[in-house]
């Protein structure tokens, strides 16, 4: 599919565009009302392969473009079905059945069959990229089973307690189509252009960096939904002119919104806001194999020394982390003792460290325009002052980012990160962020411990919820006497939309990635 | 005149040569890696060393520079990694857009400064004079970005009245593209409300644009009056009687514009490097914001892209202001 | 100045005073004066006279964000509670510095190439007044940022990125003077006498056509400043929390129209600046280049 086809459009659409007043909107064909929604947000989806692509941003096209066994829906999340009409699960929690909707079928027209399916979930773990991860060392090469063109089976190779929370992430893909355009690297130069899926919007017109303009797909097999014909994703580095666009109602959405832009926002007439708390999390990583902060006495100093206050003050609409895990989620303990600030343990632990005296320069780096995190840039710089440390602070674009992290001497002393939870499951945070085989990757550049990675491989494991909470008890104690990061704010979702879209249901996994089957405008 | 045009334009050839040679060296000599910006974060090695061949950095550099070269050449002109489409497509997409500006700004400096500079001469060192150097020269120290800003807050956060940024609305369909500048093409079309579209979309970019070449030419326009009516021609109009205000108005203006003009071709160039500013705060869908978009990701060949165009586009518009002075003053020709 | 030739230092003294007197006629050269004068005083003492140095430093005040322009703080201040006038003052060393550097750095730099090529004429003028030629026609501040963007943030990589981009009105100006002047009886003289080309260019040459170059600096030294804040105001620049001007108006441009004011100082410093420079650099140009004038 190549997006090359806005001439023809033009001409289609001339008529109707002599027609049109100074603003407002198009109607395309004199039957139809065109329905388009605008999103504005700053991020750009660089790839389109499902099982490759990551950000929040390609989460969405994701959603609206392909389908996934399950999904989730509400608050708190609960699973429900999708392709699967149903399933069942083994007493042992090892095996899961699904039974597809028969009317489920792809953009081609071919079905979604449980061959597709496995195919997928195949793919995704033969790549081992993208979200892969979540299901690493939980579903082996020969786990997808089809027992007959509506019927999967997944043999879990351990019990895995989020397994249905973690599937909406296991996008399935027209296996015939991707087999056709394979090359030699299993699609994945195809794929980062082409879509093949099932779901209730495609992609018209790509125009990176620029928008994204989706439309609904004629025909589509899930029924319902909302009166949307098509959605435009609008790339708005700013945050105060993605405010300004909902204001002006030249956007209907806009998901990268700050604390000052909801307050601006407050009594704006045909606003609304949402803002509500989320599994997301915000800390600064510190490089714990290599430089100073290699010695963990000086990791705890920072962290004893840094001005906890300062950040949420700077933060608007959040709440201090306490821990390693979110509010709220299973196992979180609200109660667990953590580092506040206090220069004088600092300074004892400081005492204890190789670098006594401090003396040393450190080096932060933070993606580029990012606001609050260069605001929290210099709440360390002033916490690091005290000690007698200096911080050289690195602007840098988050793709040299991400490839600094790759091993410990190119990975920086600070990296901040937010991380968004993809499953409401502790399991998570704890193995996107803490276990050593996410090594290399920007949410756990380097920490590695064999106590924290055997926790972490038992939580998934069991089943039983009592024992789970206490497994993760145990993992945040061990977390933060590491102090591998400083733990930091949990920022509450901040959306602002015009009252003419309904139908929104906030649901917070990743609520930025906007869906938009379920919603219509007035 | 015809061996001498031909003689400047066989002489652009070797420019043009140089200029590639020139971005493309930068290109080379500029730290960071183009091979693992373009095969991404999470490349792996092989898939980076495989890459390299692919895209032929492994060979040597005069190697390099003679397919990059030839591709020029065939219209290949590399492919962007943020926008994944060829360098050539998306120049032939931005360059309208910042022609569009470029013009509409020249268009308003022309209007406002002719007059400014005639005034300015008339009333050499008195008040209108003051008032029109000092404003010119404020003009030319504001910075873009800043008056921007300014215009944003004041027109569209403060009284509503312009949209805040691009060049046409987005759910809108634009006008069919003949010329590519949407003003243009919705007068080609006949379509009053798509023009005033895009002329609200146009306004506030073009103004903060149109303030560096609005001072020179007011700057020109006072200079090259005063010239004129210390030449001989006035002084015999002025023995013979004229008006002070009919020499100055019909003689002189005359004079004096044609020779501002040609400043006009030579600042066109300055001008298309110039919009980035402008560009990056109206969100101005140009080869401006395309260069910025391109150096926040360090993509290189629309880098290179762009450079080139412009330097060309500078070039060759020098080259026709020349010819152009030539066919009007015959005895500049070969200076 | 050279001391085999009295006479013409004595005329060029006189040319001098005549020019200064001129400079006092234009009330708008000694306005620039003033500006320019003033922002250096500020800018030096800025360490002393800005009320919370310590802010430019990195230091913040939660409790005080986003306070309006009042008797106590009178530019404001910011989200992270910091003193908007000490921000801008402190910045004013960033870029007054920085731009007096890159013009200093892009004279040298062009006056090296220029006086080459022009006292040694030939194959070395006509290729190295050719590359200057192509220089010239590349987009100055797209090569700026690009350059400046590679080498990553920093006040010295953005001098060295900017200088790049700058040399070659400086190369074309030197080479035209060296070629007038290098005729000249007393240049003849020194060479008959067997004095080194460097010497000859070095003493004998460049003083002579300082001037001109003096000239441009001071008319280039507000489109240095304009250029520094614009690299700034597009996030390539400095690092935090090295207080730039046209980072703090980048920074603050997500907090319009509500708390206007930490922008509007940052850009009004940048504009008083750059005029400042210009209006002096214009009456520079009447006193020191009587040729020029117009």
């Amino acid at each position: 599919m190549m997006f090359n086809r806005r001439i023809s459009r033009r001409v289609s659409l001339l008529a109707a565009a002599a027609a049109v007043a100074v603003s407002g909107f198009v109607p395309a064909l004199a039957q139809a009302p065109r329905k388009t929604l605008i999103v504005a947000s700053n991020q750009d989806i660089p790839n389109f392969d499902p099982h490759v692509a990551t950000g929040y941003s390609a989460s969405m096209l994701l959603r609206n473009v392909y389908d996934s066994l399950v999904r989730v829906e509400g608050n708190p999340p609960q699973v429900i079905p999708h392709l699967a009409q149903s399933w069942t699960v083994s007493p042992d929690g090892m095996v899961y059945t699904f039974k597809l909707d028969p009317a489920a079928k792809f953009h081609s027209g071919a079905p979604v069959t449980a061959e597709a399916v496995k195919y997928s979930i195949d793919r995704l773990m033969r790549l081992a990229k993208g979200n892969a991860w979540m299901l690493a060392g939980i579903v082996g090469p020969n786990s997808v089973e089809a027992v007959d063109a509506q019927t999967v089976k997944i043999t879990l190779l351990k019990p895995f307690a989020a397994f249905l929370q973690v599937l909406p992430w296991a996008w399935i893909v027209d296996h015939k189509q991707v087999e056709a355009n394979k090359g030699a690297d299993d699609g994945q130069t195809w794929m980062r252009n082409h879509l093949v899926g099932s779901g209730a919007f495609t992609v018209r017109r790509a125009e990176p960096g620029t928008l994204y303009e989706f439309e609904r797909v004629a025909d589509g097999w899930r029924k319902g939904g909302g009166n949307l014909t098509g959605a435009i994703w609008r790339i708005v580095r700013e945050t105060a002119s993605q405010r300004l666009m909902v204001q002006r109602g030249e956007a209907h959405i806009a998901v990268d919104l700050t604390s000052e832009d909801m307050d601006a926002l407050k009594d704006k007439a045909g606003v609304v806001s949402v803002i509500e708390p989320e599994f997301r999390t915000f800390s600064i990583k510190m490089n714990t194999e290599n430089g100073p902060l290699a010695d963990p006495a000086l990791r705890r100093a920072v962290s004893y020394a840094f001005d906890y206050n300062a950040m949420l003050a700077s933060a608007g609409y959040a709440q201090l982390m306490v821990g390693p895990l979110p509010h709220g989620i299973l196992g979180h303990d609200p109660n667990l003792p953590v580092y506040r600030t206090d220069l004088d343990k600092a300074k004892a632990e400081l005492a204890k460290s190789k670098t006594p005296n401090g003396g040393v320069k450190l080096t932060m780096v933070y993606v580029n325009g990012l606001e609050q995190q260069r605001r929290w840039a210099l709440v360390l710089l002033d916490a690091l002052k005290k000690l007698n440390i200096e911080l050289d602070i690195k602007p840098m674009a988050w793709p040299d980012m991400v490839a600094s992290t790759k091993t410990p001497q190119s990975a920086p002393d600070f990296f901040p990160v937010y991380q968004t939870a993809n499953y409401g499951d502790p399991d998570n945070i704890a193995f996107a962020a803490y276990h050593s085989s996410r090594n290399g990757n920007w949410q756990n550049m380097v920490y590695k411990s064999a106590k924290v990675d055997g926790l972490i491989e038992a939580g998934r494991a069991e089943t039983n919820v009592d024992k789970r909470k206490a497994i993760y008890l145990d993992f945040q104690k061990q977390v933060v006497e590491d102090a591998p990061d400083i733990f930091g704010v949990l920022e509450k979702r901040k959306l602002a939309m015009r009252e003419d879209v309904t139908g929104f249901k906030f649901t917070p996994v990743a609520s930025n990635a906007i869906e938009y089957f379920g919603l219509s405008l007035k | 005149m015809l061996t001498y045009a031909l003689r400047r334009i066989v002489l652009l050839l070797p420019v043009l040569v140089g200029l590639s040679i020139i971005v493309f060296a930068i290109a080379r000599l500029l730290p960071g890696d183009p091979v693992q910006l373009a095969a991404g974060p999470q490349a792996t090695k092989e898939e980076i060393e495989a890459l390299a061949r692919e895209l032929g950095l492994d060979r040597p550099l005069i190697a390099q520079y003679w397919s990059y070269a030839t591709g020029l050449l065939q219209g290949d002109w590399g492919q962007s990694i943020l926008t994944r489409r060829p360098v050539w497509e998306d120049l032939r997409i931005y360059l309208p857009a910042t022609l569009e500006l470029v013009f509409a700004a020249m268009a308003i400096a022309v209007a406002i400064g002719l007059p400014a500079g005639l005034l300015s001469a008339a009333y050499a060192n008195r008040w209108p004079d003051y008032l029109s150097r000092t404003l010119s020269l404020g003009a030319i120290s504001m910075p873009r970005f800043f008056l921007g800003l300014l215009m944003q807050l004041f027109f569209v956060m403060q009284m509503g009245w312009l949209p805040l940024g691009g060049r046409f609305p987005l759910v809108e369909i634009p006008p069919p593209a003949v010329t590519g500048l949407i003003t243009l093409d919705a007068l080609i079309a006949r379509d009053g409300g798509a023009f005033l579209t895009a002329l609200k979309h146009l306004a506030m970019p073009a103004a903060a644009m149109s303030l560096s070449p609005l001072a020179t030419i007011t700057r020109m326009m006072r200079a090259t009056t005063l010239e004129a009516m210390s030449q001989d021609y006035v002084t015999t109009a002025r023995a013979l009687g004229l008006s002070r205000g009919k020499i100055l108005f019909k003689y002189v203006a005359r004079n004096a514009a044609s020779a501002t003009l040609t400043v006009i071709g030579l600042y066109f160039g300055w001008l298309l490097a110039g919009t980035v500013l402008v560009e990056t705060v109206f969100d101005w869908p140009g080869v401006g914001l395309y260069a910025t978009k391109a150096i926040a990701t360090q993509d290189f060949m629309p880098l290179m892209g762009v450079t080139l165009v412009i330097g060309a586009l500078f070039v060759i518009v020098n080259l026709i202001v020349d010819l152009a002075y030539g066919l009007i003053n015959p005895k500049a020709r070969y200076a | 100045m050279s001391a085999a030739a009295p006479t013409m230092a004595s005329a060029r003294g006189e040319a001098l005073k005549r020019g200064f007197y001129r400079f006092r006629q234009s009330w708008l050269s000694l306005v620039g004066l003033a500006i320019v004068v003033a922002l250096a005083g500020l800018a030096l003492l800025a360490p002393w006279i800005a009320p919370h140095p310590e802010h430019a430093a990195g230091g913040f005040a939660m409790n005080a964000r986003f306070a309006p322009p009042s008797r106590v703080a009178w530019f404001g201040t910011n989200e992270l509670g910091q003193d908007v006038l000490t921000l801008v003052l402190m910045g004013a060393r960033v870029s007054l510095f920085a731009g007096v550097a890159v013009v200093a750095m892009a004279a040298a730099l062009g006056a090296a190439v220029g006086a080459v090529a022009g006292f040694f004429g030939r194959w070395v003028d006509e290729a190295l007044m050719r590359l200057t030629d192509l220089w010239l026609t590349l987009p100055g501040l797209i090569l700026a940022m690009a350059i400046a963007a590679a080498m990553g943030p920093g006040v010295g990589n953005m001098i060295f990125a900017i200088t790049l981009t700058w040399w070659p009105g400086y190369a074309r100006l030197v080479r035209g003077e060296v070629m007038a002047r290098k005729e000249e009886v007393y240049v003849q003289a020194a060479r008959a006498l067997g004095a080194s080309p460097a010497r000859l260019i070095l003493r004998h040459i460049l003083p002579n056509v300082v001037s001109p170059i003096i000239v441009k600096m001071s008319l280039d030294v507000g489109f240095a400043i304009l250029t520094v804040a614009s690299l700034g105001f597009v996030g390539i620049g400095v690092k935090p929390p090295t207080p730039e001007w046209g980072s703090l108006l980048s920074n603050a441009r997500g907090y319009l129209p509500d708390y206007w004011w930490t922008a509007i100082f940052p850009g009004l410093a940048i504009f008083l600046s750059v005029f400042g420079f210009n209006l002096l650099g214009d009456g520079l140009r009447d006193v020191l280049d009587p040729r020029a004038r117009r």
